[in-house]
């Protein structure tokens, strides 16, 4: 089935809206998000700019970042699955509004920034606020949720800071230097 | 199932911890038994789902979804309740039961029972504990003393596999150890301070039932050593830690005594007017709701606290027909717990060039301290508390793309952090009682139970009491940001409710002689946390499993004198 640019504006307006008149599930986005996600509903351009905003927070080097382990597909989940229904409400508004938010700041989408705008904005949102907008709680939770799936990974904790599930051992009091190996 | 069998030597009801600890000890000795287990068989190794499974192939790393917490008020309260062990916690809309007062109800309902789930944590009574309701006037006096127990712990410590030290403590008696872990640097340096400064006051390794270093008997169990995972609620592919399921039910199955059968729903013990005994027990299928009876010469009834109340509350007959055993009306009455309100948290800026290195599965633990020789507080008994810390990594999550990537690759260790738990005993009374609900049933027909637990003003002061204590422990010690909490949280949560059952010297006042055997009913034995008659402050397994061997023991003296 495809999906018209029509169409694809049409949800946008819906999702914005807070609620989806139609099941964008079914007949909407193609992207990942929308074959498991149950509550929420995020449309494909949003989906793809959740995937640039992991991407930018922690990019890759020589070594896989977390737009290459699906960070925003997990981050969907725990908003989907393990948040409480006025925080998906208030997470997907802050989605809804943080391309505004950024061309206000740099003049540009964020997909369109170059480095050092998104640079700019990024770092205006990692400022603590006295009160945070909707864009502050969405980013922050985005932030979080994209820290706990790059540490979380298999690649993380396999390679990085590895995970022992068969410790078989428990030393009581050893000096620092012998433990960060 | 094929029910054409349904006559045997032994019925035990249950097939957790007390449960399989009964099955064993009778399948051993050559008596056919059956265990009713109302939940559904969870085999060793294989009915582990989660056992191996790695942080990050959890969906949710761990945590509960938000409509499976709210469809579960209570069960999520536990901390086990998590995504690798909830499958093992009974859901609240499958088991309502009636909260006269806030109690939440944690239940375990598959074969093994809570004994998957359980912290491990081991301690004996000692002769402190069972004076405590003579001494100083509450409960009833209990008709054992600790020298009855004390082999019987011996027995049943060798089979399961304790590790520990041995304190010499008069107050926390020694038992049969396998090898003790390290104590960690922040829990010898706590020691050292709590030794120079309370004459009376002690920090030990915390004992716990697991393989340190396992014995032929634990290798003929199938077992093997623990290998520090620490993720025991999932179930253990080495069998390094006691559950029934990878210890005393297999063991039992080996002698060709043992009938299991699962999804058996215990509707009331059968009570024969005429003959004057009980001759077996009425069983609901959970599944087909169709019953069947099963007859023995002995039953054990070994549901779990709560639960064996309620089943003995619903065993009525012409001759008990306020439930078996019941002619005083003490039965369901006299129900208390441990109060786990109270815990305290603090850094510690010492010791910053030592960590710890693999994992503990346990933690120190200081005795009870309050009360001991002599009533000496504003409130009666007292409380022991765990102590454990760690380091934990510092980790920096400012800025974002390689600078933060490069911060989260960082092995940079934190303070260490500190944290005690208070474990409180609860004085048993009158208006602490469960009951039948008059009205209402479950899927299986079952009355309700209905529960009217509280704390009392007992219970308020020893927390405030603990709050000072620990305060002052930890500002001793050097501890900073020092934090006490008062959860509040309903009794239950602490997963250690007893009583309601009592072991008692008199008949008018106790349901239980010295025996566990009920005093108007020869041939039935309770051994699980119902017939606790008062509750001290250690963790009950390891004494319900030795009254449980120390009970078999005794009915099977009375079975081959014709006694019963």
């Amino acid at each position: 089935m495809i999906t018209t640019r029509r169409k694809l504006i049409k949800q946008f307006l819906y999702v914005s809206a807070g609620f989806a008149l139609v099941p964008a599930c079914i007949q909407g986005p193609k992207g990942k998000a929308a074959r498991f996600l149950t509550d929420l509903h995020i449309a494909d351009d949003k989906e793809l700019l959740l995937e640039q905003i992991v991407d930018f927070l922690i990019p890759a080097t020589s070594t896989p970042g977390a737009k290459e382990m699906e960070a925003h597909l997990f981050a969907l989940t725990m908003i989907d699955d393990c948040s409480k229904k006025e925080d998906q409400e208030k997470f997907v508004s802050g989605l809804n509004q943080f391309d505004a938010a950024c061309t206000k700041l740099v003049g540009h989408s964020f997909a369109e920034a170059s480095k050092e705008q998104k640079a700019t904005f990024i770092n205006s949102l990692n400022q603590s606020k006295e009160n945070p907008t909707e864009v502050d709680f969405f980013y922050s939770n985005l932030k979080r949720l994209t820290i706990q799936a790059y540490t979380s990974s298999q690649f993380f904790l396999t390679k990085v800071k590895v995970y022992e599930m068969v410790p078989g051992r428990f030393h009581g009091c050893v000096p620092v230097k012998q433990n960060l190996n | 199932m094929s029910d054409n069998n349904n006559q045997f030597d032994v019925i035990v009801i249950g097939s957790g911890m007390t449960g399989g600890w009964a099955a064993k000890e009778f399948t051993e000795k050559g008596f056919k038994t059956l265990v009713l287990e109302r939940g559904r068989n969870v085999e060793h190794l294989k009915d582990y789902p989660t056992t191996n499974m790695n942080p990050w192939e959890f969906e949710h790393r761990g945590e509960i979804p938000t409509k499976i917490k709210e469809a579960n008020p209570i069960a999520s309260k536990t901390y086990v309740f998590r995504e690798d062990a909830a499958h093992f916690v009974v859901k609240d809309k499958e088991h309502p039961y009636i909260q006269e007062k806030p109690f939440d109800w944690i239940r375990g309902y598959q074969v093994g029972g809570k004994s998957l789930l359980w912290a491990r944590q081991t301690q004996r009574w000692s002769e402190f504990d069972f004076e405590g309701p003579k001494r100083d006037g509450f409960a009833v006096d209990w008709p054992i003393r600790y020298a009855d127990l004390a082999p019987w712990y011996s027995h049943v410590e060798k089979f399961v596999g304790i590790s520990g030290n041995k304190d010499g403590l008069a107050n926390l008696p020694d038992g049969e150890f396998l090898p003790a872990l390290d104590m960690s640097c922040i829990e010898n340096h706590f020691k050292g301070v709590i030794e120079k400064n309370y004459k009376d006051r002690n920090v030990i390794y915390a004992r716990c039932a697991h393989l340190t270093k396992p014995n032929q008997i634990h290798l003929d169990q199938g077992r093997g050593q623990c290998q520090n995972r620490n993720l025991c609620q999932r179930g253990c592919p080495f069998g390094g830690y006691f559950c029934s399921n990878s210890s005393t039910l297999p063991w039992a199955q080996k002698t060709n005594n043992l009938t299991l059968r699962p999804h058996s729903v215990v509707h009331s013990i059968i009570y024969d007017d005429k003959k004057e005994k009980v001759t077996g027990v009425r069983v609901i299928d959970a599944i087909t709701k169709k019953t069947y009876d099963y007859f023995a010469k002995v039953v054990f009834l070994n549901a779990a606290a709560l639960n064996s109340n309620l089943i003995l509350l619903n065993s009525t007959s012409n001759r008990f027909p306020n439930g078996l055993g019941n002619d005083h009306g003490v039965l369901g009455k006299y129900v208390a717990f441990h109060n786990y309100r109270a815990r305290a948290s603090a850094t510690f800026d010492g010791l910053l060039d030592s960590t710890t290195d693999g994992r503990s599965m346990t933690s120190a633990y200081l005795p009870r301290f309050r009360n001991l020789h002599k009533q000496e507080t504003d409130f009666l008994r007292g409380y022991a508390l765990t102590f454990g810390g760690g380091r934990g990594n510092k980790t920096n999550t400012d800025g974002f793309g390689t600078e933060l990537k490069d911060q989260l690759a960082k092995k940079e260790l934190g303070p260490w952090y500190v944290g005690a738990q208070m474990m409180g005993e609860t004085i048993p009374k009158e208006t602490n009682y469960v009951k039948l609900d008059p009205n209402q049933k479950d899927e299986w027909g079952m009355p309700l139970l209905s529960i009217h637990i509280d704390y009392d003003d007992n219970d308020d002061k020893m927390v405030k009491d603990f709050t000072e204590q620990i305060t002052e422990m930890f500002t001793k010690a050097g501890y900073t940001n020092i934090k006490t909490s008062d959860s509040k949280q309903a009794p239950g949560l602490d997963i250690h409710e007893m009583g309601g059952c009592r072991m008692g010297h008199d008949p008018k006042t106790s349901m239980l002689n010295k025996w566990n055997q009920l005093h108007t009913c020869k041939n039935v034995f309770i051994t699980d946390g119902s017939s606790m008659t008062s509750t001290s402050t250690q963790n009950p397994s390891l004494t319900y499993m030795a009254l449980t061997a120390r009970a078999v023991n005794y009915a099977v003296e009375q079975l081959k004198k014709g006694e019963i």
